[in-house]
C-alpha cells in the first residue's frame, strides 16, 4: 500500500516536472490571463467619457535612455501643460527592449501609448497579434481628436500605417524615405586627400578602401554597423515586409515579386564582398563580433542609411566625424514611414485621452521640445541670443546627459530647435528629402503571412543560416548560393512568393479603383 | 477512510511540510497549464485565449516540415545523450576522487573551484569562449597555435570543431553541480561498510567498485531519469550565444529551441511557440515514463515509481 502511494506520488511529481517546464518555457506570458486584459480594456473603452474633469494618468512607453529621475522630471513638466489643456498627466517609462514590449503586450499591461521601435517585426508583428487599437474604428479617434496630427502628416506616409483599410499607427515626422551608402571617417579621408563624391559606385568605394588599407593597415576598412554583422542594405529593394519575396528594385516600378536571394544583384554583391574579404578590406569575424560602435573605434567605414543631418547623428553616437558616399538614391516603401513609430495598445484604459495627447505631441512645440530635448537649463540651453539653435549646458557632456535626445523617436521632432553644428534648415531639408524619395509601387502594401506561416518560419531559419556570411563575404558565393537557394526552395519560398504576389495584385487592383 | 485519517493524524507534521510545495506547484505549474490550448489556436490579443480561432495541429506543422526538422531533433537528442553520459561519468569520478582527499582545506578549495563555472551566466561564458576563439584577438589563434606553428583556424566558420567545443563547455559548466549531488551521497555512505571491506582485505579500487558505486546506484538512476525528461530541451545560451549565432555553424548548433527562436523571432507567433514547447514536454514526459518502466523491469527497487 505504502509502496503504491510512493509510486503514484512520484509519478505525479515527475509529470509535474516535465509539464511545468512547458508552462514556463514554451508559452512565456501566454498563461498570464491575456483574456482578462482584453476584456477589461474594451469595457473601459466603451465608457470613453473621461472628460468629466478628472485628471487621467497616461502611461507612455518611450524609446530613450534617460535616467529615471530625469524622465520623471520631464514627465512632470509635460504634465503641467497637459493638465490644463486636456486633463491628462503622463508617466514616462524608459528604454524597453523587444522582450519587455512583447511580454507587456501579451499580458495586457495597461499602456496608453507605445513606441514600438525596439520590437522585432515592428508594426507587422503588432498587427498580426491584434495588439493595436484601431484609430478610425467605431469611436473614430483620429477624426475626433487627431485633426492636428492629420494636418502635419504627409498623406502618403499615413497610408503606410493602414492595414486592411484600418488605421493603426501614425508616422513620426522623421525620415520616411531612405538613401544609403557608406559612412567614412572624415579625419582619414582628409588626411589621405580622398575626394568623396556625393553619389558613387561600389567600384569607387573599392578604390577608396584599397587606399586606406595601404595607408593604415592597422585599421579595419569596413566594419559592421552594429554587433553581429549589422548592416544597412545598399540596394533600393522593397522587402515587402520580411525579405522573403521582394521587389528587387523600386526604381524600375516592376510589381513582380521575386526571390531576392536568387537575383543577380544579390549574387554580384556577395561576390564583390567575398573579393573584398580576400583582400583584407573587411574586419575579420565580422558576423560574430559582439561590439557595437566599431566605427568610432578602429573602423574606417560602414554601411549606413543617409538622411539630412545623419552626419551629426553618427557623430553623436560614435564620437567621430564622418562623410557619406551614397550608392542608392532616395526611395520609400511601406515599412519606412511606419517603422519606429507609435500605437495605442489594445489594453490602454484611455484610448481617447491617449489620442488627444498624441495629437498634442504633433502640434504643441513646448511638449515636443520637452520630450525630445528635455528641460531647458538642465539638459539643454540656447546656443545664441537669437534662439536659433541649442547646445548642452556647460559642464554637461552630450553622452552623459541624464536625458539624451532621441529626436526621431518622438512624433514631431520638427517642432524643436536644432542642435548647434547642424544645418538650421534641417527640417526643411528633411521634408524635401522625404518628398524626393521614389515611391515603391507597393507602397502601402501590408503582407499578411498567416496562410504560409510554416513556410515563413522555415525560410527565416534558412536565411539566418546563410545570409549573414554571404553578404559579408566570409563564404564563397559560388559554392554557397546554390545550396542556399535549394534550401530555401525546400523550405517553401515559392509558396510564399505566390501568396505574396496574389495579395500584392489584389492590393494594386484596389488601389487603382 | 479510517486509514486515511489515521495516516493524517500520525504524519501531520510531514503533510504540513509538504503543503507549501503543493501550493507552489499548483500556482506555478497547474494553473498556467490552461495555456496549453494556445498551442492549438491562432492566438491574437484582441480575442483573447478563448476567442482566438481553433486551428488544431496547424501550429505544429513547421516543426516537421523540412529537413531541418531532422537536423534539430538529431542535434538536440545526441547532444543531450552525450551530456548526460559524459556528465554523469565525470561527475562520479570527480566526486570519488574528492572524497579520497584527506586535507580539508584542499578538498573545499577544489570543490569551490569546480563549482564556480556553474554559477557563471551563459552569456558571459559566450564571451569567454570568444576570447579564446576569435580570429582577430583570440588566445588560441594568436598565442597557442602560433607557438605550435599551426595556421590560424576560423573557428566560427568551421562546423567540425563545434560538437567538441559545445560538449567541453557544457561539461565544464555543469560538472560542479552534478558532482556535489554525488559527493553528498558518498559522504552519507555508512563508514562501517568500508571498515568491513578493509577487514576483508579490499584495496582502494576494490572499495570503490564494491562499496561506493553500488551505494550510488539509485542516485545515478534517479538523476539520469530526471535528465531524460529534459532531453528534448536545450540550453539556449549554449547553442545560440556561445556560437555567436554564426550561420555556417547552424547544422551542428541548431536545436529545437534555437530553431523556434530563429523562425519566430520576427513573427512573434505565440501559438507556434507554445506548440513547440508542448511538443518538447510531451516527448520528455513519454521518455521519463518509458525509461522508468525499463528500470522497474530490471531492478524494481531503484525505479522512481
Amino acid at each position: 500500500m505504502r509502496k503504491l502511494w510512493k509510486r503514484s506520488a512520484a509519478l505525479v511529481l515527475a509529470g509535474l516536472m516535465t509539464v511545468s517546464l512547458a508552462a514556463c518555457g514554451g508559452n512565456s506570458g501566454s498563461g498570464s490571463s491575456s483574456g482578462g486584459g482584453s476584456g477589461s480594456a474594451s469595457a473601459d473603452n466603451s465608457g470613453g467619457s473621461s472628460d468629466s474633469g478628472e485628471i487621467v494618468k497616461l502611461v507612455v512607453w518611450a524609446l530613450n535612455n534617460a535616467e529615471t529621475e530625469d524622465a520623471a522630471e520631464v514627465a512632470e513638466a509635460v504634465s503641467a501643460i497637459t493638465r490644463e489643456k486636456i486633463g491628462v498627466e503622463i508617466q514616462l517609462v524608459n528604454a524597453q527592449d523587444a522582450e519587455q514590449i512583447q511580454l507587456a503586450l501579451t499580458s495586457g499591461e495597461p499602456i496608453d501609448l507605445l513606441n514600438y521601435n525596439n520590437l522585432t517585426g515592428q508594426l507587422t508583428a503588432i498587427l498580426r497579434n491584434n495588439y493595436a487599437y484601431p484609430l478610425d474604428g467605431d469611436d473614430d479617434l483620429i477624426h475626433n481628436y487627431g485633426q492636428g496630427a492629420l494636418s502635419v502628416i504627409a498623406p502618403a506616409d499615413l497610408e503606410a500605417c493602414r492595414y486592411n483599410g484600418t488605421l493603426y499607427a501614425l508616422p513620426n515626422q522623421k525620415d520616411t524615405s531612405r538613401s544609403a551608402g557608406f559612412a567614412m571617417r572624415k579625419d582619414i579621408v582628409d588626411e589621405l586627400g580622398i575626394e568623396v563624391p556625393e553619389y558613387g559606385t561600389f567600384d569607387d568605394m573599392h578604390d577608396i578602401l584599397v587606399k586606406v588599407h595601404e595607408a593604415h593597415p592597422e585599421m579595419y576598412p569596413v566594419v559592421s554597423t552594429w554587433a553581429g554583422g549589422g548592416f544597412q542594405q545598399p540596394w533600393p529593394m522593397d522587402p515587402l515586409g520580411d525579405n522573403l519575396g521582394v521587389l528587387p528594385n523600386v526604381f524600375d516600378d516592376s510589381t513582380t515579386v521575386e526571390n531576392w536571394y536568387a537575383t543577380d544583384t544579390y549574387r554580384e554583391f556577395c561576390e564583390m564582398m567575398y573579393q573584398w574579404n580576400q583582400e583584407g578590406l573587411i574586419m575579420p569575424d565580422i558576423t560574430t563580433s559582439t561590439e557595437n560602435g566599431l566605427f568610432g573605434g578602429n573602423g574606417f567605414s560602414m554601411f549606413e542609411n543617409w538622411k539630412p543631418g545623419k552626419e551629426y547623428e553618427v557623430y553623436k553616437s560614435q564620437g567621430k566625424e564622418c562623410v557619406f558616399m551614397k550608392v542608392v538614391q532616395p526611395h520609400k516603401y511601406t515599412s519606412l514611414p511606419n517603422g519606429n513609430s507609435w500605437v495605442i495598445p489594445y489594453c490602454s484604459p484611455h484610448p481617447d485621452k491617449a489620442m488627444q495627447f498624441w495629437d498634442l505631441m504633433y502640434t504643441d512645440a513646448d511638449i515636443a521640445n520637452l520630450l525630445v530635448n528635455g528641460i531647458e537649463g538642465k539638459h539643454w540651453v540656447w546656443a545664441d541670443d537669437a534662439h536659433t539653435c541649442i547646445t548642452t549646458p556647460e559642464g554637461v557632456d552630450p553622452n552623459t546627459s541624464g536625458y539624451p535626445s532621441v529626436d526621431w523617436s518622438w512624433p514631431n521632432q520638427q517642432l524643436t530647435p536644432v542642435w548647434e553644428g547642424v544645418d538650421p534648415d534641417l527640417w526643411d531639408k528633411l521634408n524635401e528629402f522625404n518628398e524626393s524619395g521614389h515611391v515603391s509601387p507597393a507602397h502601402g502594401f501590408f503582407w499578411n503571412s498567416d496562410e504560409v506561416m510554416n513556410q515563413v518560419t522555415n525560410c527565416n531559419n534558412v536565411v539566418s543560416q546563410y545570409n549573414n556570411s554571404l553578404i559579408w563575404g566570409t563564404v564563397d558565393p559560388d559554392a554557397t548560393i546554390p545550396q542556399f537557394l535549394a534550401d530555401l526552395e525546400a523550405a517553401g519560398i515559392n509558396d510564399i512568393i505566390a501568396a505574396k504576389q496574389k495579395q500584392l495584385d489584389e492590393f494594386l487592383a484596389n488601389k487603382t479603383e | 477512510m479510517k486509514r486515511v485519517t489515521r495516516t493524517l493524524r500520525r504524519f501531520w507534521p510531514l503533510y504540513l511540510m509538504f503543503l507549501p510545495g503543493v501550493v507552489y506547484l499548483f500556482i506555478n505549474c497547474y494553473i498556467p497549464m490552461f495555456g496549453i490550448q494556445i498551442a492549438f489556436r491562432r492566438y491574437n490579443a484582441k480575442d483573447g485565449v478563448y476567442g482566438s480561432p481553433w486551428v488544431g495541429f496547424e501550429n505544429f506543422k513547421f516543426l516537421f516540415q523540412t529537413d531541418d526538422a531532422f537536423i534539430m531533433v538529431r542535434n538536440t537528442l545526441l547532444y543531450n545523450l552525450v551530456f548526460i553520459a559524459l556528465g554523469t561519468v565525470l561527475a562520479i569520478s570527480v566526486a570519488i576522487i574528492l572524497n579520497e582527499i584527506r586535507n580539508q582545506f584542499a578538498k573545499q578549495l577544489y570543490q569551490t573551484l569546480i563549482l564556480i563555472p556553474y554559477l557563471i551566466s551563459m552569456v558571459i561564458v559566450s564571451y569567454l569562449a570568444f576570447a579564446f576563439l576569435s580570429t582577430g584577438n583570440g588566445y588560441i589563434n594568436n598565442t597557442l597555435l602560433k607557438v605550435l606553428g599551426i595556421p590560424a583556424i576560423d573557428w566560427y566558420n568551421t562546423p567540425k570543431y563545434w560538437p567538441f567545443i559545445l560538449v567541453l563547455i557544457n561539461v565544464w559548466k555543469g560538472l560542479g553541480y552534478n558532482m556535489i549531488l554525488y559527493y553528498a551521497t558518498i559522504c552519507g555512505i555508512d563508514h562501517t561498510l568500508y571498515e568491513a571491506a578493509v577487514v576483508d582485505g579490499a584495496n582502494r579500487w576494490q572499495q570503490i567498485t564494491n562499496v561506493t558505486l553500488p551505494c550510488l546506484k539509485s542516485t545515478i538512476i534517479i538523476l539520469t531519469l530526471m535528465s531524460l525528461g529534459g532531453i528534448f530541451r536545450s540550453d539556449f545560451g549554449l547553442f545560440y550565444q556561445v556560437p555567436q549565432n554564426s550561420g555556417p555553424l547552424i547544422n551542428v548548433t541548431q536545436t529545437i529551441d534555437t530553431y523556434v527562436y530563429r523562425g519566430l523571432m520576427q513573427s512573434n507567433n505565440i501559438g507556434m511557440s507554445s506548440a513547440a514547447g508542448l511538443y518538447q514536454s510531451v516527448v520528455g514526459f513519454i521518455l521519463v515514463v518509458t525509461a522508468n518502466l525499463v528500470v522497474r523491469k530490471v531492478d524494481a527497487e531503484s525505479s522512481l515509481f
